[in-house]
């Protein structure tokens, strides 16, 4: 039996990463953060942990810590997996607090998607389930949680970096008494693309001087004649001009503008041909079409037989984990599932489960 | 819950993302919670990663074009010296 026997290997690799270095307990009265009794007494730290000890391997220790039967040397690998969780929920907690209600706001400005969910959803609910989410998905699901807080890591390091440019461009713009009307102009125009053609042209500019700096101190080096010096000066009180004019373009926070500019300066991406791996999920569930009724039934019982390796788990758990393990042994079992993935194995499991619930 | 598995497969049989996305929107309620979490957390994370793309290549950018006004304006300086200096020139030859 493949699935039985793939679902018992993983589990006894998980436990083999199982490791325990003794820490006395004088040193862990030292640690910082809660102790181990403080965690197993907040409940929802104490399931959290559970996951965490589960992820680790030891899920033995979290059935004896409900039964009150720990021995020493369990105690010791508590403490040591203790630090490893408050690594991790640490982590989910700063995350969580870049995540406030303005930044979900403006991403949700920015994604169509997140702008249809919001109006069946709610943009606070919507960033309160994300929020109670994290701390899971950075236990289960370490990869997928570097990812998104690397994201959100290079979003902060933007945002700096633009305030501080913002304030060198205002600057530049007063200096040169640098007006919006390029920009209101476009916005007045009956040209529908007025605005996208201006932001790309702007950038085009802002390129092109980017070329030109670098022979402008070769040729001044050449020039020594009056007239030609002030002719360059024109030149430079123009170039300056327009280059605060295409510079103040990127001060505003109108979405189409900002969309323009992104796009064009994002043109040369390599982009993925189906980033969210629709046409691999269509591929899969033209396989798995229908649940067979009678095979999931079959294999939960011989599941549920094997008794051994459902120890510390209740009946509505093991349903889940076994929903779970079969439906991603049905989509194929990805590495790195995409998008399309993830919702189709998410909702094949939630209806075996469902099959297992009332048959 | 198995009829709304049905449309699903029935959706993403039809091969149009767009369709299927629309269809996970607008049943969004419909989904068990497990579900909706995670077409949740697959549209945030989306639109997370495009922001952290399009904010990284504005501020490269704005950063890049700032030293080109620096630069700019060094210039433009040098060369009022150089107009000073030719002027001088002029004088000390008249």
């Amino acid at each position: 039996m493949p699935f039985i026997e793939n679902w018992l290997k993983n589990k006894k690799e998980a436990a083999q990463r199982t490791v325990g270095a003794p820490v006395s307990p004088e040193a862990r009265e030292k640690q910082e953060g809660p102790t181990v009794k403080e965690i197993l007494a907040d409940k929802a730290q104490a399931e959290l942990f559970g996951e965490y000890l589960e992820e680790e391997g030891a899920k033995g220790i979290a059935k004896k810590i409900l039964e009150g039967k720990l021995s020493a040397k369990d105690l010791e690998t508590l403490a040591e997996q203790r630090k490893g969780f408050l690594a991790v929920t640490e982590r989910a907690k700063r995350f969580s607090e870049k995540l406030d209600a303005s930044a979900m706001q403006e991403l949700v400005e920015r994604s169509p998607d997140l702008q249809k969910l919001a109006t069946v959803s709610g943009k606070e609910d919507m960033r309160s389930a994300l929020l109670e989410r994290m701390p899971s998905i950075a236990i289960r699901d370490r990869a997928r949680f570097d990812s998104l807080d690397s994201a959100m890591a290079a979003v902060g390091r933007s945002k700096d970096i633009l305030l501080a440019d913002n304030k060198n461009i205002e600057a530049f713009c007063k200096k040169y008494k640098v007006s919006d009307k390029d920009l209101e102009a476009a916005f007045n125009s009956s040209n529908p693309n007025a605005v996208k053609e201006l932001a790309l042209s702007h950038i085009g500019f802002i390129r092109g001087i980017f070329m030109k700096e670098e022979n402008l101190q070769k040729e001044l080096a050449m020039i020594d004649r009056k007239e030609v010096i002030n002719q360059r000066i024109a030149t430079l009180d123009r170039d300056m001009g327009n280059l605060g004019s295409a510079m103040k373009t990127m001060l505003s926070t109108n979405p189409e503008v900002r969309a323009a500019l992104t796009a064009s300066l994002r043109g040369n991406e390599q982009k993925e041909a189906d980033p969210r791996g629709f046409a691999n999920t269509v591929d899969t569930m033209k396989k798995v079409e229908k649940i067979k009724l009678g095979e999931v039934k079959n294999l939960w019982e011989q599941y549920r037989s094997g008794r051994e390796h459902l120890d510390g788990y209740s009946e509505e758990e093991a349903r889940q984990e076994f929903s779970e393990q079969y439906a991603a042994e049905q989509m194929g079992n990805r590495k790195r599932p995409g998008f399309w993935a993830k919702i189709a194995a998410a909702l094949f499991a939630s209806t075996v489960e469902d099959i297992l619930k009332t048959n | 819950m198995q009829p709304l598995y049905e449309k699903f497969v029935a959706i993403m049989g039809e091969g149009d993302e767009a369709k299927a996305k629309e269809f996970l929107t607008s049943h969004f309620n419909e989904f068990p919670k497990k579900v909706r979490e995670e077409i949740m957390l697959g549209f945030f994370e989306e639109a997370l990663q495009d922001r952290a793309k399009d904010d990284s290549a504005l501020a490269e950018f704005e950063s890049q074009s700032v030293k080109a006004a620096q630069t700019l304006e060094r210039t433009k300086s040098a060369l009022e010296k150089g107009a000073k200096l030719a002027d001088l020139k002029g004088d000390i030859k008249g």
